[in-house]
């Protein structure tokens, strides 16, 4: 049978978007209906994570093919970890849509929204290698049509580049798979993983391993695959970006340390340098890009391309304590990010503008929505207690652990980044928060408006808190992860104990 | 026959690259078509061609020869979702021209990083 928990994260976000679509459905009950679907995706996932700590990898077969030749979908810490990261942002996402964006709008984006839950979902827990790119392309498709709502000149332009460079990168990655296919003749990601052992060909092996970077490093927006990114997420309507900017570039980096620990981990020879040299790169260029920006969405959409970089950096050094801390620092990383994009499409709504140099004072208007911007700020610099900090400690720490220059130097290279994205946060902080308010009308303040926004917010800053302190149990949890992915024993003994022998 | 069907996945290859870095936004979306054939049709070659095998074995009969099935699957998703991209570039190299009044990407300059 069908494990209907594990199916679920992707099954019910589903019929929430076709609920949604359909006629009967009138557009102000839709809101509710498609928070209380997040709701639900949210309360399975946490259920699927105590269960997969309790009782191990969890594995179900669709349509009960078994094993190697049917889909499997699998509940590893890893992917029940981000499932439960990517809900909790969608439910937060999705309330910030219904304060932000008018019924119009919002009529299209809540059922894009969930089919974009779904597809995200499906690319986490999928366990072969050809339903993850079709669940790529349920997401893509999703989020071509959220850039595309709306009619404006800027709005089309962006999203005629994200669709362009997202159909090249499916390209890359449906060659990559079918390669891969020829040379190992399985689709499973267990089955790959023994398979890829004993490739004959390693050349074939070593081509994929290319077509398919290129194609995540697009989707996780990594230099120098990130140009599409600052230009498509400016123009998105301010509650999707918080998705945006939180969960949908880490797709991209999730199904990076899958392919690249799980499926081709014994082929590290050329990846690893690449790796090496794009995470360093991503640190420190998209941090000096978040420097440059004059809007505050644009400032914190170049640090995701920073941020990526620290994840990245945890996979290229590739060792259990590294990818461990890679998964910690996404883990956190997530709700961080979605506050910070929420309390920016705030002040989008409070004062209509984003631009920090024709914003200041929010501070003492607004004190409760400064706070739930500084909390995760300062988490995203590394200001220890928060979770940020205790993430990039971690990474730092496994890198410094392999004492050799390559490792040192990309140590280096994070905490110079580490600074600059503390400094971009500060610049924020400063023109925004502090100083006066430089509006010239000055009659409303809107303060229950604030405090709505400040509900969902607080809900996503507050786990920045809550990680700090529950750091260790999270480590735990990670490191675990580290290691069902490094040692697939689990993993295909939990998709089919038949492939081990 | 996968000498010659190499060399077409080639020419779709190139010659969609080629059209990719035109500046007429149809020629652009062209490209992306002939792109992905590119990539279907690898697909197809890599699951080693049979010829005039089913799909399908018969009960008792020997393995081998007969064709094999998953990739055609593959192919079919592949195409499948292929149109759906393909509908969605259509409409939307519609809008652009609408919106924007020409055909030419260098138009495309409003947006900066």
């Amino acid at each position: 049978m069908t494990d209907f928990l594990l199916v679920a994260p992707v099954l019910v976000p589903l019929a929430g978007a076709v609920l949604l679509v359909a006629p009967w459905t009138r557009p102000r009950v839709g809101g509710w209906v498609a928070l209380a679907v997040g709701l639900i995706v949210l309360g399975l996932a946490f259920h699927t994570l105590f269960m997969v700590q309790r009782e191990g990898i969890q594995a179900t077969n669709l349509g009960d093919w078994p094993g190697p030749f049917g889909i499997v979908l699998v509940a590893d810490l890893f992917s029940t970890g981000t499932v439960v990261a990517a809900s909790l942002v969608a439910v937060v996402s999705l309330a910030v849509v219904m304060l932000s964006q008018d019924l119009a709008e919002r009529k299209y984006i809540l059922p894009f929204m969930l089919f974009l839950l779904a597809g995200v979902n499906g690319a986490f827990m999928t366990g072969d290698i050809f339903n993850l790119f079709v669940f790529f392309e349920v997401t893509l498709l999703a989020s071509y049509a959220l850039i595309a709502i709306g009619a404006g000149r800027l709005r089309t332009e962006a999203a005629f580049k994200y669709v362009v460079i997202n159909v090249i990168g499916s390209t890359f990655l449906l060659m990559g798979i079918g390669l891969l296919y020829g040379e190992l003749g399985t689709l499973n990601m267990a089955h790959l993983a023994i398979r890829a052992e004993s490739a004959e060909n390693g050349a074939v092996v070593t081509a994929v391993a290319a077509l398919l970077m290129a194609a995540f490093g697009i989707k996780a927006a990594l230099i120098p695959f990130h140009f599409w990114l600052p230009g498509a997420y400016a123009q998105l309507p301010s509650g999707v970006a918080v998705f945006f900017g939180a969960v949908l570039t880490k797709v991209g980096v999730y199904s990076m340390i899958r392919v690249f620990t799980l499926v081709l981990g014994h082929d590290q020879d050329y990846v690893q340098p690449l790796l090496f040299v794009m995470a360093g790169l991503s640190i420190v260029l998209g941090a000096l890009g978040a420097v440059a920006q004059r809007d505050i969405r644009s400032i914190l959409t170049w640090d995701i391309i920073s941020q990526v970089g620290y994840m990245i950096m945890g996979l290229a050094l590739f060792t259990t304590a590294s990818v461990g801390a890679a998964i910690f620092f996404m883990l956190q990383y997530m709700p961080a990010k979605a506050a910070l994009f929420s309390v920016a499409a705030a002040v989008e709504k409070l004062r209509g503008t984003g631009n920090i140099s024709r914003l200041g004072g929010l501070a003492r208007a607004y004190p409760l929505l400064s706070a739930l911007f500084l909390v995760p700020a300062m988490s995203l610099g590394g200001i220890p207690p928060l979770s940020g900090f205790w993430g990039k400690l971690a990474i730092l720490e496994s890198a410094l652990r392999l004492n050799n220059p390559a490792a040192y130097t990309l140590a280096g290279v994070a905490l110079v980044g580490s600074l600059l994205t503390l400094f971009a946060m500060f610049r924020i902080w400063q023109s925004v928060f502090w100083g006066e308010d430089k509006r010239n009308n000055r009659e409303s303040t809107a303060l229950s408006t604030a405090y709505l926004y400040a509900v969902p917010i607080a809900v996503v800053a507050s786990a920045t808190v809550v990680l700090a302190v529950a750091a260790a149990g999270l480590h735990d949890i990670t490191s675990e992860a580290a290691q069902q992915l490094l040692d697939p024993t689990q993993y295909v003994d939990a998709v089919n104990p038949a492939l081990l022998e | 026959m996968e000498i010659p069907l190499s060399m077409a996945i080639g020419v779709l290859a190139g010659g969609g690259l080629f059209l990719l870095l035109q500046r007429s936004v149809f020629k652009i979306v062209v490209g992306l078509l002939l792109l992905s054939h590119a990539a279907n049709l690898t697909i197809f070659v890599v699951g080693k061609l049979t010829k005039g095998g089913s799909p399908i074995a018969e009960k008792g009969a020997a393995i081998g020869g007969f064709a094999d099935p998953l990739v055609q699957a593959l192919i079919l998703t592949a195409i499948v979702i292929g149109f759906g991209i393909a509908a969605f570039l259509l409409t939307l190299a519609v809008r652009t021209h609408k919106v924007m009044g020409s055909d030419d990407v260098d138009e495309m300059r409003n947006l900066k990083g």
